[in-house]
């Protein structure tokens, strides 16, 4: 294969359609900027979305006659559960300061109180992939029963608060992948179409290349290189937008990086990048492929 | 070198754009298709180089059976055929040079052999001082020539030829003519596809008339192949 000329050819195409190249690299790195800036913004909800998440936890309160060798037994039989990514002791005393700074001014009405009435308790922090309804409820009805967990007088989990937050965050969840699915769709359907305008507005080129005895794969490998490098430049153009917009975004709100990330709120990363520019690849190369079975029937 | 048995082309299902053609081409003749628009010139042509395919008959080129020809041997039949069309079919954002090179560069041929051989095409058609120029930036007549050199470059046996004087003026057409019957003499097969009676009168050569896809006539005997190469 005369790949050497082909490569020739496409530098020469590039340079004679400048305008043209130029405007369907517009055009396309608009299509992938709104896709990435939904991708972003997907994303950074999805964090904070995660950190409420991180607030999931399981209160087992124990009986107050558990002491010594029994609260080590209960500890270490928790500590092994597969869903228990870790255990905080709070004993009375602990429970009562909270309780008191918790009502502040009125911590005096506890002063009439002969002995502390709260329990002692483990607080668990769920694993991520069992930080959902069902198995948070096997579990707390589980370290219920006194005949398996003795020493457990009763499991908090929050019902309430956790039903109100697994929905929206199935909601969100499906929001994001609907719409996200529609602006791929959506700046698939521009990449493909823009790259297929530069191959239908050189139909004529390809049916004289066709008809001085030129192959079909002679012909299109410069169409692809073109395709591939319109759509990978211009995804490299709208990361580049992207990024010039988040950098802009901090500056406004003063916000330095550190805390950015600490609060975890970040850019697109590596393999998120990657696929942009993949997906971009693709996308060229389909463009320029389809469009060029359907002019090439000369 | 070129036969036709029974070729009919049918577009859809009733226009006929050829009807029953059957006819023997020698190799070094100069034959003009001749007919009013729409006799069916361009289509016969077209068959040549597998742009169509008949509905029906058999096309033979140099004992080849083109009529079922699979679409991949097709860029290997139009190697050997040159083609040349009223609207010279040149790609504008390349020079004189990268026009007529095209077709070598198909074939893997590069380097200064390269250069040596389209310049000296150029020379045959006398424009290797544009070699550099733009086509937008040449007369019709130039362009023209171009686009035989760029038909001429490969050295084909068969050269085709669809009203390339249609778009000039008088005084260009007689030099294209020229070139044409200078082309033949050197042993090309050339068919030429015109409407112009005094462009025949002119140049006389073997005439195959079609009126509505019919093959009307053929002076094959009395002037074809007798007067093979020779200028009026």
């Amino acid at each position: 294969m005369k790949l050497g000329f082909a490569f020739r050819l496409f530098l020469s195409n590039l340079r004679s359609n400048r305008n043209l190249n130029i405007l369907s690299v517009g055009i396309i790195a608009f299509s992938f900027f709104i896709l990435g800036l939904f991708m972003l913004a997907a994303k950074n909800l999805e964090l904070v979305v995660e950190k409420w998440g991180e607030q999931i936890q399981l209160v087992v309160f124990l009986n107050d006659s558990v002491k010594g060798q029994e609260l080590k037994e209960i500890e270490s039989r928790l500590k092994a559960r597969p869903e228990v990514q870790s255990l905080k002791y709070v004993d009375q005393d602990q429970a009562l300061t909270r309780l008191k700074a918790m009502l502040g001014d009125k911590a005096q009405v506890l002063s009439g109180m002969e002995r502390n009435p709260l329990p002692a308790s483990f607080e668990i922090q769920l694993q991520k992939k069992y930080r959902n309804l069902p198995f948070i409820e096997n579990l707390a009805a589980e370290l219920n029963n006194p005949g398996q967990w003795p020493g457990i007088e009763q499991v908090f989990y929050g019902q309430r608060w956790l039903k109100n937050f697994l929905s929206l965050y199935r909601i969100f969840k499906v929001l994001t992948f609907a719409i996200g699915g529609l602006i791929f769709l959506a700046s698939a359907f521009i990449v493909y179409n823009t790259v297929k305008l530069t191959v239908y507005s050189r139909r004529e080129e390809i049916g004289i290349m066709k008809l001085v005895g030129a192959t079909d794969g002679f012909i299109r490998i410069p169409f692809l290189l073109e395709g591939i490098t319109q759509a990978v430049s211009a995804s490299l153009l709208s990361l580049f937008l992207l990024w010039a917009l988040w950098l802009i975004f901090h500056r406004t709100l003063q916000i330095p990086f550190q805390l950015f990330a600490m609060s975890g709120v970040s850019f697109l990363d590596a393999p998120q990048m990657l696929g942009m520019v993949a997906m971009a690849a693709l996308l060229g190369i389909l463009g320029s492929m389809v469009s060029f079975q359907e002019f090439l029937r000369v | 070198m070129i036969e036709l048995y029974h070729v009919t082309k049918r577009y859809e299902r009733d226009i006929v754009a050829l009807s029953d053609i059957n006819l023997k081409i020698k190799k070094g003749e100069f034959t003009y298709i001749t007919g009013p628009s729409g006799a069916g010139k361009t289509t016969f042509l077209k068959m040549l180089f597998a742009a169509e395919q008949p509905s029906s008959g058999q096309i033979l080129i140099s004992g080849r059976n083109i009529s079922r020809i699979r679409p991949r041997d097709i860029p290997f039949l139009r190697r050997q055929i040159g083609v040349v069309f009223q609207d010279f079919k040149l790609i504008n954002h390349w020079t004189v040079f990268q026009n007529v090179a095209f077709v070598l560069e198909i074939l893997g041929a590069g380097g200064k052999d390269l250069r040596r051989t389209v310049l000296s095409t150029l020379k045959r058609v006398q424009l290797h001082h544009r070699i550099d120029s733009y086509p937008q930036k040449l007369s019709g007549g130039e362009q023209q020539r171009v686009a035989i050199a760029r038909a001429l470059i490969n050295q084909p046996q068969i050269l085709l030829a669809d009203e390339p004087t249609g778009n000039l003026d008088p005084d260009i057409t007689d030099e294209i003519m020229k070139l044409f019957v200078e082309i033949n003499d050197r042993g090309t097969t050339v068919l030429f596809a015109t409407h112009d009676r005094n462009l025949i009168r002119a140049y006389p050569k073997r005439v195959i008339s079609l009126k509505s896809g019919a093959l009307v006539s053929d002076n094959e005997e009395s002037s074809g192949s007798l007067e093979l190469g020779k200028n009026p």
